[in-house]
């Protein structure tokens, strides 16, 4: 597991969770949220755990990202209200 | 500190790592939806040191063919994983009801700032 | 305001944890404490007492499927819980309905792929004891081709094919299933939940039929978990 692909997918994972807590566009954080759910599902699949990989792809990149996405279009889509 | 022993632990740092960035998220950004946001990337970081616990090098993932297991293979621990399906299902669920009481919540008051809600309750 | 005292909160646990992390031993190591007797029961005993070569699935349906019913219990808690919040359109920023697509691509592929979509969420389903995947990956599998045409034909067309109401008697169906099956143990003679202690015949190890119970619960949980999805999706769009 530790090879370049390991500690490239784990600096790519927490650099994800950095971008989405910082930015201020909702849209752009739950797309960034889809890429972060991709790449720990393939991170699932590096350390043995298929159950788990294929869950994760299913429900993180698909319906977590679609909830959010409804919940913003029925809301607001920045984080800002000065509008 | 910053010597080999760090380097054989990346999954757990990493692990770690996204639970406080998931926890700081929780704590100090005013919006709802990006403290749901943050509880996601919380429970994800769990998942992640949990998992990792469970891996050994050279180890294969446990589906046993008939007969038991072969001689001289090892196999990850299955209780871990069982363990992360179950909590996987649960983070969905409880966004799912997060999203929808926050859907209800603007509709009723217009406003999804923490600061803001306090106000008006008051 | 609210960031020095959070910022001093994460301070306190990150070097907790920290302190934990230089005890932990190394990762990927074979003689670690979490490798004890417990799994290495689950690894040897598994294949003969429950019949089916998926340790994971053995362990969430049978050995542990207790627990698997309360989970059951929480995703239907939930999708009542969000229909009975979100029910009524009252507040002062109700929302426009959902739209749909009108592109051509998007509708051509969709109408493509979501068939096969659907036979493989099947195919986890139902293979979930033989190969990796189980009820609740090929649930969700099932439940995301139907998310996909929910956002591309539109809430009302998904109502015309997929009533809500199909829906809820699934999800309440399988739920009570889960429960019958464990029933049907007690009815045999041993516990609730019982597999091979209840005289559930395993069958031949391999075959597609095998398991016993497992096979019946998985079945249960996968349409259970696919109700959950297109439920919770179709009340947060806003058309009902």
């Amino acid at each position: 597991m530790i090879g370049w692909f390991g500690i490239g997918s784990l600096v790519f994972l927490v650099v994800c969770a950095i971008i989405v807590a910082r930015t201020r566009d909702l849209l752009a954080a739950t797309i960034v949220f889809a890429a972060y759910s991709l790449v720990m599902a393939m991170t699932w699949q590096q350390l043995r755990a298929p159950d788990v990989a294929i869950t994760e792809a299913a429900l993180g990149a698909g319906v977590t990202t679609l909830l959010f996405l409804l919940a913003i279009a029925r809301t607001r889509r920045t984080e800002d209200e000065s509008a | 500190m910053i010597s080999v022993e760090l380097f054989l632990r990346l999954n757990y740092l990493a692990g770690i790592m996204l639970f406080l960035i998931g926890l700081h998220t929780m704590l100090t950004h005013a919006n709802l939806i990006k403290k749901v946001m943050g509880m996601n990337i919380m429970e994800t970081g769990i998942f992640l040191f949990m998992v990792s616990i469970g891996y050994a090098h050279g180890t294969l993932s446990p589906i046993i063919r008939r007969g038991g297991p072969v001689q001289g293979l090892t196999y990850t621990n299955p209780l871990l994983a069982a363990t992360v399906l179950t909590g996987i299902v649960i983070a969905v669920s409880t966004t799912a009801y997060a999203l929808s009481l926050i859907v209800k919540l603007y509709e009723q008051c217009g406003t999804l700032d923490v600061d803001r809600l306090e106000k008006l309750r008051s | 305001m609210r960031q020095l005292p959070a910022l001093l909160l994460v301070v306190a646990i990150a070097y907790l944890l920290a302190l934990a992390l230089t005890e932990a031993p190394a990762f990927g190591r074979l003689d670690v404490p979490a490798r004890n007797e417990v799994m290495r029961f689950y690894v040897d005993e598994e294949c003969e007492q429950s019949g089916i070569p998926n340790t994971v699935t053995a362990i969430i349906f049978d050995y542990r499927g207790y627990d698997t019913m309360g989970e059951a219990t929480v995703l239907f808690t939930a999708v009542g819980a969000a229909a009975a919040v979100l029910a009524g359109h009252s507040g002062v920023l109700a929302a426009r309905p959902m739209p749909a697509s009108d592109d051509v691509i998007l509708r051509m592929v969709s109408r493509m792929v979501i068939p096969f979509v659907q036979i493989f969420g099947i195919y986890v389903i139902v293979y979930g004891h033989l190969s990796p995947g189980g009820g609740f990956a090929g649930g969700t599998i099932l439940g995301g081709s139907m998310a996909l045409y929910l956002f591309v034909f539109g809430p009302k067309r998904t109502a015309e094919k997929l009533p809500l109401a199909w829906g809820e008697i699934a999800d309440g169906a399988a739920a009570f299933w889960y429960v019958l099956v464990g029933l049907g143990g007690i009815l045999l003679g041993a516990n609730f939940l019982a597999n091979a202690a209840a005289g559930v015949p395993l069958g031949v190890q391999g075959q597609l039929f095998s398991g016993g119970t497992i096979w019946l619960i998985g079945l249960g949980v996968g349409v259970k978990v696919a109700a959950t999805i297109i439920n919770l999706l179709v009340h947060l769009a806003g058309e009902t």
